[in-house]
Formats: structure tokens, sequence, C-alpha cells
């Protein structure tokens, strides 16, 4: 109602799984799933105008970027723990 | 009397085939979902695996180098979902919905930049190109859809009957037992989710060139979330999940059939409604008519090793 002013066919388009998204990115934590859905705003936003002003790069390529984001942000987050643990424990050391 | 029974007869065979991919995802869901890894991102794999399925059969000309490519392309995102929820215990909806999304970018981006024709690959030829119906021309009935229905007793056999599938739901239902019984359990988990690859893969080829003769963007359109659902619905049991599909099938079928027909004191019945009596059903039986589905206890939780 207000965005759109209407109702459209399909218009959520996905809004829900990245809702999903979201609220398991940001930790669970209302201040966590802010941040988490203000990444994912800006990303699509921003992915929309990058679309609209250089023609090459497609909204495709956002959903790709999108995809990654979520992947190491979300589901790899473990991923740099061993080279982190190693540089901080030389750093006290 | 006769057009009745062709009515019923074409109606089964469009069953069959629209439940051979819900049939196949359920089954690759199935394993992955008893050895305790959650699949969401079964849509994302069958995506793929139509993609490069369609875009292998078009360049090659092989319909089977094409079903390789697909499988290979599952398995792919497959091993990504493991490493990221095995190796890295990361959580396992975040990583199906980072499958998901990525293939629907993915396939698109990939489609456009090879075949310039919006995401679309180009049509495939009928010889040759796609897989075709073996007995029965005009009911579609391709390799795929006897593959589906052997894949049911096949996954029941090896979840209910060997070592393997014992190993398997042990590690779904406890891991801590098979790890202390000196089994790895991540090399378990792993296998359960390249199976999923394997039938989602499967899947996927299927839509692009046996069902259809061509990659279409998002062509999928929510069905590995249907699988999913079936495999719920089916209590995370084999024949209980392929019945689920098949029931899904019919009413898919059914509703493409009703489309424009008028019911008699009805009258017309829009398709929108038949089309959502699937998700209807999977929640009113859930909630009250089929029983509590349960799941295995350690679905969703990553294995940590004590230290």
């Amino acid at each position: 109602m207000g965005v759109h002013q209407r109702i459209v066919l399909d218009f959520p388009a996905g809004y829900g799984f990245a809702g999903i998204a979201v609220a398991l990115m940001g930790r669970s934590h209302p201040l966590g799933i802010v941040l988490a859905s203000l990444l994912f705003g800006a990303l699509q936003q921003g992915g929309a105008e990058l679309a609209f002003d250089i023609p090459t790069i497609t909204r495709e390529m956002v959903v790709v970027i999108q995809g990654l984001v979520i992947l190491f942000s979300g589901a790899l987050v473990h991923l740099p723990r061993p080279w982190l643990q190693l540089l901080l424990s030389k750093r006290v050391s | 009397m006769d057009e009745f029974i062709t009515v019923i007869l074409l109606t089964l065979a469009a069953t069959l085939r629209v439940a051979t991919p819900l049939i196949l995802c359920a089954m690759g869901g199935l394993f992955s979902e008893r050895s305790g890894i959650i699949d969401v991102g079964l849509e994302g794999k069958m995506l793929m695996a139509a993609f490069f399925a369609a875009a292998t059969s078009a360049v090659t000309g092989s319909a089977w180098l094409g079903v390789a490519a697909g499988i290979a392309a599952a398995e792919v995102m497959a091993l990504l979902h493991g490493f990221a929820c095995i190796t890295h215990r990361g959580n396992q909806v975040v990583s199906g919905v980072a499958i998901n999304i990525l293939a629907a970018g993915l396939t698109v981006v990939l489609g456009t930049a090879w075949f310039a024709r919006g995401g679309q690959t180009p049509t495939l030829e009928t010889s040759g190109q796609r897989l075709l119906p073996i007995f029965f021309p005009n009911a579609g009935d391709n390799v795929l859809v006897y593959a589906a229905l052997a894949a049911v007793p096949l996954t029941w056999w090896i979840i209910e009957r060997t070592r393997f599938g014992l190993r398997l739901r042990a590690v779904g239902e406890m891991p801590l037992a098979v790890d202390a019984a000196g089994i790895s359990v991540a090399w378990l988990r792993y296998r359960a989710v390249l199976l999923c690859g394997l039938f989602a893969g499967l899947a996927g080829a299927y839509l692009s060139i046996a069902q259809n003769a061509s990659f279409v963007r998002d062509m999928t359109a929510g069905q590995g979330f249907i699988a999913l659902a079936a495999v719920i619905f089916g209590k995370w049991r084999p024949f209980s999940a392929f019945g689920a599909c098949l029931l899904f099938g019919l009413l898919d079928a059914v509703a493409i059939r009703m489309q424009g027909v008028r019911v008699p004191g009805i009258g017309e019945v829009p398709v929108q409604l038949i089309q959502a009596l699937p998700y209807l059903l999977t929640m009113f039986l859930l909630a009250g008519f089929i029983g509590r589905a349960v799941a295995p206890k350690a679905v969703g939780v990553p294995y940590e090793k004590e230290h």
C-alpha cells in the first residue's frame, strides 16, 4: 500500500525468501536483522541502479552477487575462523 | 464411456509426467534430510541441472551428455551446500537459500552470455537432443519417468535395508553415537548430500530435456519446494513421499485439465484455486489428519566434535 498503492500480481517477488535469509543472517537478533535488511536493501537498490546505468550489467548479475553475499556472509561465516584465530593468537603472544 | 476412459488415462499419464521431477527431487531430499542436513536448496540444484542439461544437449547434440552435465551441475551445488553445512557448520537454511538465489541468477547470466536469448537455451531438436518416450509416443514415458519410479523402492531399500542406510538414519538422529562408534559423521553426510545432488540433477535434466525442449528462466517454478513439502508430508519415508508427490502431481494435472471446464452445479472453478490446493492440503492434513510429522532428531543441527 505504501509503495505500489495497489496489489500487483506476484509483487512480493522473493521478498519472503530474502526475509528468511535476512533473519538468519541477523543471527535472529532484532538489531542484527535491521543491519542485515539494510545490507539487502542496499544490494537491491544499488543493483537496480547499476543495471540502469550500465547496460552490460544485468539484473541477474545483481541476483548472483546477492546469492554470493548470502553464501559467504551467511552460510560460510566460519570459513575464516582458523586464520583469524591464528592471527589473533599471534597478536596476543 | 470410451471418452471417459480416455480422459482418465490422459490425466493419469499427465500426473506421472508432472510428478516425475517431484519424485526424483523428493528422493534426493529424503537422503539429505535423513542424514540431518536440511535441503532448502533443492530448487536451486534442480534449476542449475536443468540449465546445464539443456545447454550441453544443445551444444553437443547428445541428450545423455546433457543428463550427465545436469547431474554434475547439481553435484557442484550439493558439494557447496555440504562444504558450507558439514565442513564449516554453517546454517543449513541460509546455505539453501543462497544456493536458490545463486542458481536463479547464474542460470540466466550464463544463458544470456552463451546463447544471447534472454536466458533461454536454443530449442532442442526432437531426435537425439531430447529424451523420448519409450513405449507410448503420446504419454511422454521417457527413461527418467521409469527411473523415478525405480528410485522409490531403491531409496527405501538403501535407507531401510543396507548398512549405509542404517548409519545414515543414525547420523540423522544422533550423530554423537555414530561418531562414538568410530564412523565419520562428515563423510556419511557428504555421501547423503551427493546422493541428493544426483537425484536433483536427474529431476532438473528431466525438466529441460525431457518434459520441455529448452531451458526457460526460473523453469522449476517452486517444484523443489513442493518436493520438500512432499518429503515432510510423507514423514521422511520414501513410499509416503512418493504418494504425496503423486497426489501433488494429480492435483496439478487436474488443474491443467480443469482450465475453462464448467463443473455441473458449481460453474467454472478458478485455476488458481486448484493450483493452491497442494499447499492447502499439506497445511490441513499435516495440521490435523495425518498426525505429527516427526523429523529426524538431528536435522538442521551441525555436528561439532567435542575436543
